[in-house]
This record gives C-alpha cells, structure tokens and sequence, in this order.
C-alpha cells in the first residue's frame, strides 16, 4: 500500500480512463465500416506526425503513403489468397512495402534517408493491424476499400510536393 | 486459427519494434552520436523542405550527413566548412578543428522521435483490440451507425 493515496488514484484514474478510451474506439469501430475503420486511424496518425513535425511534410507524406499502399494490395490481392496465407500475408505485405519504400527512396523519392523508410514503414504496419477484418470483407467493400486507398495515395504525393510545407 | 493469429501477433511485435529501432536510429545519426568520424568537411548546404531545420554536411570521405541545425549553429557555419571532424561512435561530443563541440538531441530531433511511434503505436492499439477469442466467447455482431444504445421494449 502506499503512503500516498493521491498517487495511486492519479494512476487509477489515468487506467480507467485509458480503458474508457479504448472501450469507446471498440464501441465506435463496430458501428463504423471497414473503409472508415481502416482510414481513420490512418488519417489521425498521419495528422499527429504532422502536428509534431511542423516544418516538414515528407515524413506525413510517408506514413499516409505506406498506408494507402498496404491497404489497395489488401484490397486488390485475391481474397482466397489472404484467408489461406493467414498471418503470412501480413509479412509478405510488410516485406513487399520494405521493398518498394527502398526502390523508390533509391529512385523517385530520394536521397535515401532510412528514417522516410520507418515512417512509410509505420503507416504500413498502421494499416495491417485491420487487415484480418476487412480480408473478409464482401468485393464491394473491398472495391471502396481500394478506391479509398488511391485517393490516400494521391493525397500523400499532394501533402508531399503541392502544399509547400517546409520549402524554403 | 489460434496458431495463425499467435503468428500474426508476433510479426506485429517483432515488426513494430524493427520499425521503432531503425527509425530511431536513423533519427540519432541526425545528431552524428552514433557516427565514427575521422574526415574533413568539405560543404554544407540545407537540407531540402525541411524549413532550414536541417543541414547537409558534405565530407571530403564521400558521405552525405543530415544533421540538425543546431550543431551546425553551435560550431558555425564558416568554422564548419574546410575543417577536420572527429568522433568515436556513440560518443557524445565531437572535436571539430581541434575544438571540443557536445552533441544532445535538440527538440526537433525529441519531436522526430515521437512522431516515429505515432503509427507504430497507433499500430499496437488496433492490434491490441483485435484479442483471441476466448473459449466460448460469442464475438458481439457488428451494428449499423444509427442503431440506438439500448433495447427495445417488448409490446405485450
């Protein structure tokens, strides 16, 4: 026991309303669709990066693309496919965007700095964690689920090159 | 089914805290601690859309660095360029042209770190709902957007 009951009450409160918090997103992400389930956390997550990095949009830019690209191969890749492979999909799409972030800092988005490589990483890893969900999903919300993945896409590249965030 | 997504859990264990430590360390070399160095500068320049935070620093041994501009404001421009650079690895300060110079992690480089666990953890978050069924769990159906909190009343 502690001598200082105000302490563990802090703690208290602090675990009940993290509870609550998740109790509410669990209660909210049932009531929402699988495209909203997947994009809005991708959406926050991305603003978060841009709130604390200010000056900058590449990183932003990174963690809505790796998303969007995790989720069109999700959504375009053969649902049989997904069911079978099971939580092998999840490491082959990780490698598979490992992969392409590494082309394309070598290539179009570069010069290489494996940082912009975690960060497209981590929008990626974002996006698998609803991968079971909507793997079993009907062919129309997987066809929303693409569509909405295109337009993350197109925005990121907008975010990146055409807001002008951080160009001196 | 259990199997698979034990499996799942631990890639997304493993894989997150992959993504956690090269960000992290990719973030660090931006404040030269984990770099050895033993060469001379031969330019600086600013590092592209990153609103003058960042500095290239061109060593005459081929390397390209990003640092944060603080170093670069610390030892000064003009100091920095044609002078010689010199650390061990992991190591929190450097000797530039012969001048001692400390390395810290400045609040862009503190907010670098953050935001590379933004989605990492985020990433858990969504993980962490998605918990194994428990033995003779009934998962609740999923509900549409407008379905009220509560029941309603049977009409006798």
């Amino acid at each position: 026991m502690s001598s200082e009951p105000g302490a563990d009450g802090a703690v208290a409160v602090t675990a009940v309303s993290m509870e609550s918090g998740a109790a509410r997103w669990s209660w909210l992400s049932r009531r929402l669709g699988p495209v909203a389930r997947q994009v809005i956390p991708l959406i926050v997550a991305t603003a978060i990066v841009q709130v604390l990095l200010p000056f900058r949009s590449d990183n932003a830019a990174h963690v809505l693309g790796g998303g969007a690209l995790v989720m069109f191969v999700g959504a375009t890749a053969p649902r049989r496919w997904l069911l079978w492979l099971g939580a092998a999909a999840e490491a082959a799409m990780l490698a598979f965007v490992l992969i392409v972030a590494h082309l394309t800092e070598w290539t179009l988005l570069g010069p290489f700095d494996v940082v912009d490589v975690a960060f497209t990483m981590g929008g990626a890893f974002l996006a698998l964690a609803a991968l079971p969900s909507w793997s079993a999903e009907a062919r129309e919300q997987r066809g929303r689920l693409a569509s909405a993945a295109l337009l993350l896409g197109a925005a990121s590249l907008v975010l990146r090159y055409l807001l002008g965030i951080g160009a001196a | 089914m259990t199997e698979r997504t034990t499996a799942s859990r631990l890639i997304g264990i493993v894989a997150g805290l992959s993504i956690l430590a090269v960000g992290w360390f990719g973030v660090l070399r931006w404040t030269l601690i984990p770099v050895r160095l033993d060469t001379r500068v031969a330019d600086t320049s600013y590092e592209g859309r990153t609103a003058g935070h960042f500095r290239v620093v061109y060593l005459t041994d081929g390397r390209d660095l990003v640092v944060d501009r603080e170093f670069v404001e610390r030892v000064g421009e003009k100091d920095l360029e044609g002078s010689t650079i010199r650390k061990r690895p992991w190591e929190d300060e450097a000797v530039v042209g012969g001048a001692t110079v400390p390395l810290h992690l400045s609040p862009d480089i503190w907010r670098t770190l953050i935001a590379v666990a933004v989605p990492v953890t985020i990433g858990y978050g969504l993980r962490w709902q998605q918990r194994p069924a428990r033995p003779g769990h009934r998962p609740r159906q999923p509900q549409s957007i407008g379905a009220l909190p509560f029941r309603h009343r049977q009409v006798p």
